[in-house]
């Protein structure tokens, strides 16, 4: 297992307090010459290189997650949640406070809650009170046919790309953007004010799209034959110029490319609107069962997804 | 009080004017420049260095808008906002800038069925009477697209506690206007913002042109402190000091800034509750979804019966509003 990989998906970074993403990303990044910023909504702009085209690679830092709204005598622990997503799909696991604290998940009648194994209010309050935000937690594995395992994948996985394609950049003639973006699941919240900043001609998103691979899977994504070209979703229609660009270096590389209409939502779709506009479009990795404890994904599709990114620059 | 004055004014949204020229009139006195943006926007500025705050409560309330004539002289509308179905009949109106009264009719109850007796009915089968005999009388004295607004009237009652329509957002700007009368040092923007009810489409504009570091919103928001609600449900409660936002559907607020406002909650002795639900929405989404962002955070006096004809509230929890933010903004620059 690939360590950059293996701290990124471990690391705390609910939407809104991705802190510990952004420092394992900034921290990775000092053996390379770039210019980083922070700017108010927590997001990472990284600028590598010098001319006159701007382009921008984006990812989102934060994973889905959970917040308090009210704690019972009884010490369970009522939460809400943060992202859109299926409570039945993350249900009966453990899941981390930021500040270590673990319990259980668990739900009744559509109410969510934690149960840290503590029965009375008020001992409760001294470790995790209302605003308190936690994260799915599990361990992380390759399994089977060179497949990762492991929660947070959606968008460590994007992270992690990037950041082998800014380490891999060498005499480039263009300004080249790598956004670490915050509160994508709560639809695309930071990437815009980042956007708005950066103003570049085109972008890529990179993000997870859920494979349809499995039992009662919706649609024709495999797991393992390549990444995929989003033609639209819920918020984007890929721009053209984007698609012909992913297209030509895909060929370019003999890389196999599948494609997908989705009903997710991107970082692009706030990200297109912003200013003058923004030609985007987003390369996704396939991953099955995205939003859960065991999200898979393929390290083939990781690497073919560097490859063809790279082809861009 | 002002609050009485500001929460008496018609203001639905898109018909701030009447609300506008009051709080115009009184900040003046108290910021260093006043400008009226293009959307309507007072954007009142106290100069000062450090970090750049934008203060903001928004002017308009719910209400209704007329939308046709009926031919026995009565009047079709709808809500401006979200007012729920149940809210309306038997309440009297003044609509538009004459404000001609009105009462919202409803079937009789003996007319009534079985089924509609149980049922909530909805706006298309509600009119507004405004006394007129013909629809002819009626068109020359109403125009389609006039505003409606409840008649409420302010007042005190209880144990220091007031009643009166709007207060949604009028309590948060009665509470701006108050904030703007003390010295700072940080760069402050009060704005009293149009159109948050219909999705703050006020707040884009004037955040984007001040560009703030933080916003700090103030609320009348959602109290719910009924005898037959759960605990877990209580939203917020009356009379247990400002209400900090944790979440809603438009942002979540910066943790940074709260931590902050809730340490100075707790130096200061001033009672403070956070707001225990994740719903509902505010300028907030607004600021940090323009230009460059920001990290924004939310103060709200809970008011009892929002969004419907009348609201109460409590003068404790509007005054611990004042100082806890004049407090704050004291700790910046």
């Amino acid at each position: 297992m690939d360590k950059l990989l293996n701290n990124l998906v471990n690391a705390f970074g609910v939407s809104g307090s991705e802190g510990d993403v952004r420092n394992i990303i900034k921290e990775e990044l000092k053996d390379i010459q770039c210019i980083v910023n922070e700017d108010k909504l927590g997001n990472l702009i990284v600028k590598l290189g010098e001319g006159q085209e701007k382009i921008m690679f984006c990812a989102h830092m934060d994973s889905i997650g959970f917040i308090v709204t009210f704690i019972e005598e009884s010490g369970l622990i009522r939460v809400g949640k943060i992202g859109d997503f299926s409570s039945s799909d993350v249900i009966n696991n453990l899941v981390r406070f930021k500040n270590g604290t673990l319990g259980k998940l668990t739900l009744n009648k559509e109410q969510l809650f934690i149960d840290i194994g503590v029965d009375r209010k008020d001992r409760v309050m001294q470790v995790v009170t209302e605003g308190d935000i936690a994260s799915l937690v599990g361990s992380c594995h390759e399994i089977g046919e060179e497949n990762i395992i492991s929660p947070n994948l959606d968008n460590r996985i994007g992270c992690y790309i990037l950041l082998r394609l800014a380490k891999g950049l060498k005499n480039i003639d263009k300004e080249v953007y790598f956004l670490f973006s915050t509160q994508h699941e709560l639809g695309g919240r930071g990437a815009r004010a980042a956007a708005h900043v950066i103003s570049p001609e085109y972008c890529i998103v990179v993000d997870l799209e859920e494979a349809g691979d499995v039992f009662g899977g919706k649609n024709n994504i495999k797991l393992g034959k390549g990444p995929i070209i989003k033609v639209m979703d819920k918020t984007l229609i890929m721009h053209e110029d984007i698609k012909k660009m992913l297209e030509k270096s895909a060929e370019k590389s003999k890389l196999q490319v599948q494609y997908l209409v989705s009903n997710s939502k991107s970082d692009g779709g706030t990200i297109h609107k912003e200013g003058l506009g923004i030609k985007t479009g987003e390369l996704s990795i396939p991953c099955r069962y995205k939003h859960c404890f065991s999200e898979i994904v393929n390290i083939k599709d990781i690497e073919d997804s560097i490859k063809l990114l790279k082809g861009l620059i | 009080m002002l609050l009485e004055a500001l929460s008496n004014a018609s203001g639905v949204s898109g018909y701030e004017g009447e609300v506008r020229n009051i709080i115009k009139e009184e900040v003046k006195k108290y910021v260093d420049e006043v400008i009226v943006n293009r959307m309507g926007n007072i954007i009142a500025h106290k100069k000062g260095n450090g970090p750049k705050i934008i203060i903001d409560a928004h002017m308009d309330e719910v209400g209704f808008i007329i939308t046709g004539y009926n031919e026995d002289g009565t009047l079709r509308f709808h809500s401006l906002g979200g007012i729920n179905n149940k809210i309306p009949p038997a309440k009297v109106v003044f609509i538009g800038k004459n404000r001609i009264t009105g009462v919202i009719g409803i079937k009789p109850i003996h007319l009534q069925n079985k089924k509609e007796k149980e049922k909530c009915m909805s706006y298309s089968e509600y009119c507004i009477d405004i006394g007129a005999n013909s629809k002819e009388e009626t068109k020359r004295l109403v125009k389609l697209g006039d505003n409606v607004v409840f008649n409420t009237m302010f007042s005190e009652f209880g144990k220091g506690l007031i009643k009166g329509k709007a207060f949604d957002d009028r309590i948060g700007c009665a509470i701006l206007i108050e904030v703007l009368k003390e010295n700072f040092n940080c760069d402050i923007y009060g704005t009293f913002n149009v159109q948050e009810e219909v999705g703050e489409r006020g707040a884009y504009t004037s955040s984007f042109a001040i560009n703030p570091d933080i916003g700090i919103v103030i609320e009348g928001t959602v109290c719910a402190d009924m005898p037959n609600i759960p605990d877990y449900k209580k939203a917020t409660e009356i009379g247990k000091g400002p209400a900090i936002s944790i979440m809603d559907e438009s942002s979540l607020f910066s943790s940074q800034v709260s931590r902050e406002i809730i340490k100075i909650a707790k130096e200061k002795n001033i009672p403070y509750q956070l707001r225990k639900s994740i719903a509902g929405g505010n300028d907030g989404g607004a600021i940090h979804m323009s230009g460059k962002g920001a990290k924004v955070a939310t103060i709200s006096v809970p008011c009892r019966y929002i969004h419907s004809s009348v609201s109460v509230a409590s003068l404790e929890d509007y005054k611990n509003t004042c100082n806890l933010i004049i407090e704050y903004l004291k700790t910046l620059g």
